[in-house]
């Protein structure tokens, strides 16, 4: 026994001086950047972020002249990677996706593992907004169809992705104002709140325009939740035209860890400012749905600040017991 | 006519050398994947997805159906030879596989699992060319109930499986779901039973678990054996013979393998469940219609056909939906959605009756991959047999444990699920010991988001009835599941009485 | 078997935790897992039951534990969750490296020589940092990192 502990003390000795030899160099160059940099998505491979994320991909990497590599950190509607953001060194080489409103929402409904303030919004680059949609086989044909048949069906069921989301806000705030009892019903995975509406399990829908264009042969739009009608779909009144204040939209943009050194936040987002006006990358997005945005870092504190309020009221007024 | 001409045009567009060449890597990184324990095939498509971007639409197309194919089958593998699944979609494949392996059959049980994968995934593969459409229209009438009611027939299929005592297999089926519910709730949102660590907000990831329940306990077994033979196998020679045999000896159990391959086709269409849920319910309906259920798990041919057939035919189910109404049916379907909207194709009811050529010739490469696997990986699977059979348990133990963390690893790039992992396999082996199968405890976990899910969605979708549980029991396709799940719970039960009666009555006879 | 007395009553309490939990949740998240709960509560007290009623079942004599393989079980498995936590300090390559090893070493029935120990050490660093390479060069898909790799 003592010769055998004594030999794997030294075959211990042995390896640590031999992984200290194959120590990768961990001392950045002062060149930002210098070695390929993660771009973690915090939702699953297929959905709306991933898709931009690998429209963006090639052209960041040209701009940066160094491999970008996407990686997922899924689980709890994006708080699993958000709240591992906090805790991610802040040395530029791992940037995150990020969605309003989920953190602005997601920390306000629970211990998300993340506070609003830690998630540092470089750059907000596209925006889905909300559309009201029924089935074809609906009888429901135009807005106030709609209205009257909420009226006349109390607590129909309206489906949307996820809960507390965009869509489910939205809805909330449609009610709200409409004095309407709507039912949301929240599904999650990519498609299930599709198939649920082309198979009629559920009344309407509260979804994307992202999510609208691929069925717009099958689906009747009704209202969508902007302050402009939009180019890609002019027919499609605005709520607001309407009479209801309501624009809800679901931002995606790319966020660093609290603490990341100023000359980096620049680098990356003049990086994105200039991916968001490559012409392929808008085209691509466009055809899908997205709605380009630009807010840089500044401008994207701004929009936190400014739609926090907001929820925050929705949240509290719209409480279950 | 239009589809054959499509047909014959994907043909030569696959046998150009260089996406054969491809398909043929693509197929053997594939296998490895799969077989290595805790890499899946969501991930083996996902790592395709960069690779194949700045190709043309039809090569990323017809690589990522190839290597989704084959790390399907190449699960079965590690399921034969190490106890341990290689992807969720093969746990039903280690019940009969590693126990031949143990007698010495280990090919032939791996000859079983090829031919069996070929059958359904060209099963599989059939059908999504020649019925998509109309079989999509079967999957919409899904809704919330029927996939709540689908989850208990799931759930019933713990009173087949369980081999011991069948309330210990339904307990262990409730503790499954009790885990599924830790974290966020699926449909309101809100956060549970994480005692405050936010780490848990996730909730138990499903492979984690998955890995931790089904491949450290045979670790754990294999450290009391670890003074044993050197020799984990006792390797059979290597009888070409065997080949054609054991063929044969396949292709005689039709019944068997068409049952297997529509149930993997059927599970496969549904949006929600896949591969994993489908070797189990196949398994299980198998032992069910056997005439000797009870050799079930002993290692038989029957239980090997059904868990591979399905689980292969789940691919060409799975891209049903999403080929012909943009909805992935499975987890690795869904990455590939990823992949064709990257390439500008949008999936969806145009895709398929727009006749886009792409579509039939990723069909005819699919069906290729899939024929083509069988040669790869019987080769490979030749080899892997006598290198794990030469290898001491001294040396597989902790490889299997090393395979294991990255497995889970890479789930979530979290090292929690790691710890998680660990902590269900240990306690994973202590509830085998005490009777608790690890399968009934699984498949809660699999099921029971799924049947919350479907549960809550109709209970909301209700609130305009009477009373809003009135839904559950409104359509005609929830009864058709009522009644199978009822069916399927009595079945043993069923069973004895009615062998009693025949029994009793061949008595009377007797005097 | 008496075991299955004392696991059913952990299960009655582990029932009970999730009931319990359940009121911090609004009513739709915790009608679900009240359900459940209440399932494994009634599963329970029949196998409670059970243990009572079936008194002269022949029992399956499993061979038992020896106390040094419990030994060694344990040993094992605190190596892998020290495993881990090395693998956040050391890295992901290093800690393999060495647990690896340690744990063969271990596990031999009769004490390795030492060239089969080093032997084995190079197959293994082979094997790992082949591992190492083809996820974070090649698939790009991150690792543990500790200081080392």
């Amino acid at each position: 026994m003592e010769r055998f502990k004594k030999r794997i003390l030294s075959l211990i000795l042995v390896l640590v001086v031999l992984s200290l030899s194959l120590t990768s160099c961990t001392k950045k160059e002062a060149v930002y950047p210098s070695t390929p940099i993660t771009y973690v998505l915090c939702f699953d491979p297929g959905g709306e972020s991933d898709i931009t994320a690998r429209f963006q991909q090639p052209v960041l990497t040209k701009l940066l002249s160094v491999p970008i590599a996407i990686s997922y950190i899924t689980g709890g509607g994006g708080g699993t990677g958000w709240s591992q953001l906090t805790t991610t060194t802040p040395d530029g080489y791992t940037i995150f996706g990020t969605n309003l409103p989920h953190t602005i929402v997601q920390p306000l409904t629970g211990n998300a593992g993340y506070k609003t303030e830690q998630i540092d919004n470089i750059y907000m680059f596209e925006s889905t907004p909300c559309i009201l949609v029924v089935g074809q086989n609906s009888p429901i044909k135009t807005f106030d169809d709609f209205l009257k048949y909420a009226k006349a069906h109390p607590g129909m069921s309206i489906g949307g992705s996820g809960e507390p989301s965009s869509n489910s806000l939205a809805l909330a705030r449609f009610a709200q104002l409409s004095n309407l009892t709507l039912t949301y019903v929240s599904f999650t995975g990519s498609g299930t709140a599709i198939t649920a509406l082309l198979g009629g399990h559920v009344d309407a829908l509260m979804t994307y325009t992202s999510t609208f264009i691929q069925y717009k042969d099958k689906w009747l739009p009704l209202a969508v939740a902007t302050e402009e009608r939009l180019g890609i779909l002019p027919d499609v009144p605005t709520f607001k035209e309407l009479g209801y204040d309501l624009v809800e939209k679901a931002y995606r943009g790319v966020a660093v860890p609290p603490g990341t050194p100023e000359n980096i936040r620049k680098v990356l987002e003049q990086a994105f400012e200039k991916v968001n006006q490559d012409p392929e990358v808008i085209k691509e997005m466009e055809n899908l749905g997205f709605i380009m945005e630009n807010y840089n870092e500044a401008e994207s504190k701004a929009l936190v600040d400014q739609l926090t309020p907001y929820y925050t009221q929705l949240l509290e007024t719209t409480k279950k017991p | 006519m239009e589809t054959l001409h499509a047909l014959m045009v994907g043909l030569q567009e696959i046998f150009v050398l260089k996406l054969f060449l491809m398909m043929c890597g693509v197929t053997l990184v594939g296998l490895l994947m799969g077989a290595a324990p805790g890499l899946t095939a969501t991930m083996a498509v996902a790592l395709l997805i960069p690779i194949t971007f700045p190709l043309s639409t039809t090569y990323a197309l017809v690589l990522t159906g190839t290597i989704y194919m084959s790390a399907i089958y190449g699960g079965s593998f590690s399921a034969i030879l190490l106890n341990t699944p290689g992807t969720p979609s093969s746990i039903a494949t280690c019940f009969d596989g590693y126990p031949m392996a143990k007698r010495g059959e280990g090919q032939r049980a791996v000859l079983i699992a090829s031919f069996s994968s070929v059958y359904g995934g060209v099963f599989g593969v059939i059908f999504l060319l020649l019925l998509a459409v109309p079989l999509s229209v079967v999957a919409l009438k899904f809704g919330p109930p029927e996939y709540f009611w689908l989850a208990v027939l799931g759930m019933t299929v713990i009173a087949a499986l369980s081999t011991g005592n069948i309330v210990k297999g339904f307990i262990g089926g409730a503790i499954g779901i009790l885990i599924s519910t830790i974290g966020i709730a699926p449909v309101g949102g809100s956060m549970r039973f994480t005692m405050g660590i936010s780490n848990l907000n996730a909730g138990v990831a499903l492979i984690p678990a998955l890995i931790g329940f089904f491949c450290i306990p045979p670790v754990l077994d294999m450290i009391v054996h670890r003074e044993e033979e050197i020799h984990l196998l006792k390797t059979s020679k290597v009888q070409p013979r065997l080949l054609l045999e054991t063929f044969k000896e396949v292709m005689k159990k039709q019944v068997d393998l068409i049952r297997a391959s529509f149930i993997g086709l059927f599970i496969g269409m549904l949006p929600g469940a896949g591969g994993s849920v489908a070797n189990l319910v196949a398994y299980e309906e198998a032992q069910r219609a056997s005439k000797h259920p009870e050799k079930f798990g002993t290692g038989i041919p029957e239980g090997i056909i059904a868990s591979e057939t399905a689980n292969n035919a789940v691919v060409g189910g799975s891209l049903i939906p999403l080929l012909t109404l943009g909805v992935p049916g499975s987890p690795p379907a869904a990455v590939m959605y990823g992949a064709l909207l990257m390439h500008g194709v949008q999936p969806g009811p145009q895709l398929f009756t727009g006749n886009s050529q792409a579509v039939f010739t990723f069909i005819v490469g699919l069906f290729v991959a899939t024929l083509l696997m069988l040669p790869i990986g019987i080769a490979l699977a030749g080899g892997m047999t006598k290198l794990v059979s030469r290898l001491s348990i001294r040396v597989l133990a902790p490889f299997i444990i090393f395979l294991t963390i990255i497995g889970s690893y890479s789930v979530r790039n979290n090292v929690l699920d790691v710890y998680i992992m660990l902590t269900l396999g240990v306690l994973g082996y202590v509830l085998k010991k005490l009777g608790f199968d690890p399968g009934p405890i699984t498949l809660g976990l699999i099921l029971g988001p799924i049947a919350e899910t479907g549960l809550i969605q109709s209970l909301l979708i209700g609130r305009t009835l009477p009373y809003s549980w009135m839904i559950l029991f409104k359509y005609p396709l929830s009864w058709v599941l009522i009644i199978l799940s009822i069916t399927s719970l009595f079945w043993p039960l069923f069973r004895k009485i009615f062998s009693k009666k025949a029994s009793s009555s061949q008595q009377s006879l007797e005097v | 078997m008496k075991s299955n007395r004392i696991v059913s009553v952990i299960f009655l309490l582990i029932s009970g935790w999730f009931w319990a939990e359940s009121i911090h949740v609004p009513y739709k998240d915790a009608l679900f897992p009240r359900l459940m709960a209440l399932l494994l509560i009634v599963l329970s007290l029949i196998l409670f039951m059970e243990t009572f009623l079936k008194q002269g079942q022949l029992v399956e004599q499993k061979p038992a534990l020896t106390r040094r393989n419990l030994i060694y079980m344990i040993l094992i498995i605190s190596l892998a969750f020290a495993w881990l936590y090395m693998m956040n300090i050391f890295g992901f390559a290093t800690s393999s490296i060495v647990f690896l090893l340690i744990m063969t070493l271990i596990l031999s029935t009769k004490a390795m020589k030492f060239r089969e120990t080093l032997f084995t050490l190079i197959l293994y660093a082979v094997i790992v940092i082949g591992f190492w390479f083809a996820f974070s060069k090649l698939l790009l898909i991150p690792l543990p990192h500790g200081f080392l790799i």
